[in-house]
């Protein structure tokens, strides 16, 4: 990994056109501004990670109700 | 108003209760009208967000403060805009769970609640900045203490 200090107002450039800059640092919270041609997607990693548990939760089926059914009157 | 689902077969709906998420969610970001389906039993903490524009999706969703009642997070002012929140009273919150075969390790994803505006049923699924806040947060345990000391 390639590892950079910048300071706030200070950018980086990847390939030719997309540039990040620091905007402001606050709490231990970083504000990023990025300008990238409009094809480039940029995304939260987190919401990779949401759209990969909501796929999973999406495949649940019918079955499963009856079994949560039962847990909850075992109790 | 029916639809023909994948779980529940042929359900009758009014148009009011329809629940609508602008951006739909992430990963079924073309769906954007939902159904809240409640079982009929009081006692059953979960319920399922049926989506009306593809009938074979359904997530299985429960409200996180039953098993965790110090769930709590910030409204932010981008939020309140989407949702027109004008009172968090009206604010219905539930999270995703994801129940495999083996039904011990069911989780559910913390780190992004579903909040609805019961006022005029806007719907998001918010990605909170919570580190406590997990993914995949098991949940048997707790549902277990949650109604043990009910």
């Amino acid at each position: 990994m390639l590892i950079l200090t910048r300071k706030v107002g200070q950018s980086i450039i990847i390939g030719e056109d997309i540039e990040i800059k620091v905007l402001e640092i606050i709490n231990g919270q970083m504000k990023l501004g990025i300008t990238a041609p409009k094809n480039i997607s940029i995304l939260r990693k987190e919401l990779l990670e949401i759209k990969d548990e909501n796929i999973k939760a999406a495949s649940v089926n019918k079955q499963v109700l009856s079994q949560l059914e039962n847990f909850i009157k075992k109790r | 108003m029916q639809i023909n689902t994948k779980n529940f077969g042929i359900i009758e709906y009014n148009p009011e209760d329809v629940i609508y998420f602008e951006e739909g969610i992430p990963g079924f970001e073309s769906l954007h009208n939902f159904l809240i389906i409640t079982d009929n039993r009081e006692d059953m903490p979960f319920k399922w967000l049926q989506s009306i524009d593809d009938t074979d999706i359904a997530f299985v969703v429960i409200d996180p403060r039953v098993f965790k009642p110090n769930y709590t997070f910030e409204i932010d002012e981008e939020l309140k805009e989407e949702l027109q929140i004008e009172d968090i009273n009206h604010l219905l919150i539930y999270v995703i769970v994801v129940i495999p075969n083996e039904i011990e390790k069911m989780t559910a994803n913390l780190k992004a609640p579903i909040i609805i505006n019961a006022k005029n049923n806007r719907g998001k699924q918010v990605i909170l900045d919570n580190e406590e806040y997990l993914i995949k947060h098991p949940i048997l345990e707790e549902l277990k203490n949650a109604y043990s000391n009910a």
